[in-house]
């Protein structure tokens, strides 16, 4: 049984301007001990997609589909079921270490709060932060009378990553997990997502930094305008894309030339009745207008959405 | 910490010497002859003579130039000499200021508690419940708290509270200290509290609910939520410190509208503080008592001031660690 399942899962918000499509068809699952990165630009449903999946979504949102933890279903969970769920067998690693962690507290003061909302004691709490902190290269006694802002970047990002680690949870997400980071710090968090998997987690990391993905592995899934358009083994698809749209997105990197793709993104509340990429897509035939392509499967494994591959 | 405090001390006499100086202006610069005032105020018949004028300006002084004026008023102040009041027959206002200040400060103190205590209390209720009756309901009440009279509240609650219903006395509190030994008649105090603190909380509610709810929608709160930390614990343990930390201003920069508030409600329920008498100088123009209480409440204003500007400094980690 996959640790998280999502099965045709839409999420739409009602807006003065209409209804904005922000992710549309998501079917995908993730064992434990598995990485699923999920790229795409900004705007095209990534974060929330991780938002979905843990149900921290706005009053105004319509969701259909179903996701699965564990073979749980999660979307008619009552809330206070769905946050004994969050915080016993899901994690979030946030965007922004620093900004995650409450400024007037301090990180050790917080950090246990975290771990007794996973279900451990007092003393086993401290202990599990203490064992995850050593593994990331710190210890709990070190950061545990600091206030988040005496940490520096590197270290905040080791706290919210212990966070993320104790009590084992089942899924492990992390939204945009490098942002604003240097090389360096990208380079360590890479090691520590990867650590996380092995640990046994499902590990589902949001990002729009290509390299990190690549870095990361497992798999891949490309969101375009809100809709997964490849999922694939990660190294597959950095080798050779698909989907038009992936084979666009890797060309514009500058190693391959930087040839930006023509056009812009459809508006998320106005999305067409067939391909979201048609309009700019150099292998556009007949069917791209007729209707939306269902997810094929790719003769080496895994599955593009694009009629090339019916 | 401790420097910070000591250089917020040591500003303190510029501070105070520039508002002595401003009170003196204002008292200079009014339309108000204060001899002419003082004769008119005593008793009926009395006419102010150039021969009586005369003998005023000179046992006051005011035949000095103004800047002397200034020093030798200011000379006295230091020395704890305020002058004399007509209105309370010639008694030192010093002693006047003494009397008063104790009632005063008891409803004022128990008035910004009730005012704190209930602006949190719905301030976290409405920003919890956003958008519901509850939250509607505490919003406009506090709006209208906010731009109806304070006297007219404060004659609606005598009329309610005292004469119809007669739970409360309407007025009569005597001078807390001299009479009753400085214990509070807490039965008088109870219906000026409650007016001066119902009429003073609009904004500290408004602005509990507001600050929480922009609170709220930061990232460290949102990460709460997604560890699964309940609604109340997220609410208390990590929403409200951060929203606590501008609030603390406000209480600073509030005081002169709780003091401005106080002159009406101690005047409708004969409350015998500060707010009374500054009624009763300014009604009897009875100068040196009105410059006295002017200074009062600006020294208050100035130290309410500072306390919430090192309590500020206490709270948020952030300014205290850039203090060392």
């Amino acid at each position: 049984m996959p640790a998280i399942e999502a099965r045709a899962l839409s999420v739409g918000f009602r807006t003065e301007r209409g209804v904005v499509q922000a992710l549309s068809d998501a079917s995908f699952a993730i064992e434990r001990g598995e990485t699923l990165v999920v790229i795409g630009e900004s705007g095209s449903g990534k974060t929330v997609l991780a938002h979905a999946l843990m149900r921290l979504l706005p009053r105004n949102v319509t969701l259909a589909g179903e996701v699965d933890l564990e073979g749980q279903p999660l979307l008619a969970l009552p809330e206070d079921e769905m946050r004994r769920v969050r915080g016993r067998r899901m994690a979030l690693i946030p965007q922004g270490a620093g900004s995650a962690l409450n400024p007037v507290r301090r990180v050790g003061g917080l950090m246990l709060e975290m771990a007794r909302v996973r279900g451990l004691g007092q003393g086993e709490a401290r202990e599990a932060l203490d064992g995850s902190l050593r593994e990331l290269g710190l210890s709990f006694q070190q950061v545990a009378e600091r206030y988040p802002h005496q940490l520096s970047g590197g270290m905040q990002q080791r706290v919210v990553n212990a966070m993320a680690m104790v009590g084992e949870p089942s899924v492990v997400i992390a939204d945009e997990p490098t942002h604003g980071m240097d090389p360096e710090l990208v380079d360590t968090t890479a090691e520590q997502l990867g650590m996380i998997a092995r640990r046994g987690a499902a590990l589902l990391v949001i990002t729009h930094d290509l390299r990190l993905a690549e870095r990361l592995g497992g798999r891949t899934a490309l969101i375009y305008s809100s809709y997964i358009v490849e999922l694939r083994d990660t190294a597959a698809f950095f080798s050779q894309p698909e989907h038009p749209y992936g084979r666009a997105l890797l060309g514009a990197l500058p190693e391959h030339g930087g040839v930006a793709i023509p056009g812009v993104s459809p508006e998320l509340t106005q999305l067409p009745r067939a391909c979201a990429f048609a309009p700019r897509c150099p292998a556009r035939f007949e069917p791209c207008d007729e209707a939306v392509p269902p997810m094929f499967p790719l003769p080496g494994g895994g599955e593009a959405r694009c009629y090339l591959h019916a | 910490m401790i420097a910070v405090v000591g250089r917020r001390l040591l500003a303190l006499p510029l501070i105070l010497f520039a508002v002595a100086l401003l009170v003196f202006l204002l008292a200079w610069a009014s339309p108000y002859d204060p001899a002419e005032a003082y004769v008119q105020g005593a008793a009926a018949g009395d006419a102010l003579t150039p021969e009586l004028r005369e003998q005023f300006e000179r046992a006051w002084g005011l035949e000095d130039p103004m800047p002397v004026q200034f020093l030798s008023w200011l000379g006295r102040l230091v020395q704890g000499d305020l002058g004399e009041s007509r209105y309370l027959s010639g008694a030192p206002v010093v002693d006047a200021l003494k009397d008063r200040a104790y009632p005063s400060l008891v409803l004022l103190g128990s008035a910004l508690g009730v005012v704190l205590v209930g602006a949190l209390l719905a301030g976290v209720a409405a920003a919890a419940f956003r958008d519901s009756p509850l939250d509607w309901l505490i919003r406009t009440s506090a709006y209208a708290a906010t731009f109806v009279p304070s006297f007219w509240v404060a004659l609606l609650a005598v009329f309610v509270f005292a004469v119809q219903l007669d739970w409360l006395p309407a007025a009569g509190a005597s001078n807390l200290r001299s009479v009753d030994g400085g214990r509070v008649e807490f039965r008088h105090l109870l219906l000026p509290m409650l007016t001066l603190a119902l009429t003073q909380h609009g904004w500290f509610t408004l602005y509990v609910r507001d600050t929480l709810l922009e609170v709220l929608r930061d990232d460290y709160v949102r990460f709460a939520e997604a560890q699964g930390v309940g609604r109340v614990a997220v609410l208390f343990r990590h929403a409200l410190p951060n929203a606590l930390i501008p609030f603390v201003t406000l209480i600073g920069t509030h005081i002169p509208e709780l003091i401005g508030g106080s002159i009406l409600i101690e005047s409708v329920f004969g409350w015998p503080g500060l707010g009374n008498l500054t009624r009763q100088a300014a009604i009897a123009v009875d100068i040196p008592l009105l410059l006295a209480i002017v200074l009062v409440g600006a020294v208050l204003v100035v130290l309410g001031n500072l306390i919430a500007d090192l309590l500020y400094r206490v709270i948020d980690p952030r300014i205290r660690e850039s203090m060392r």
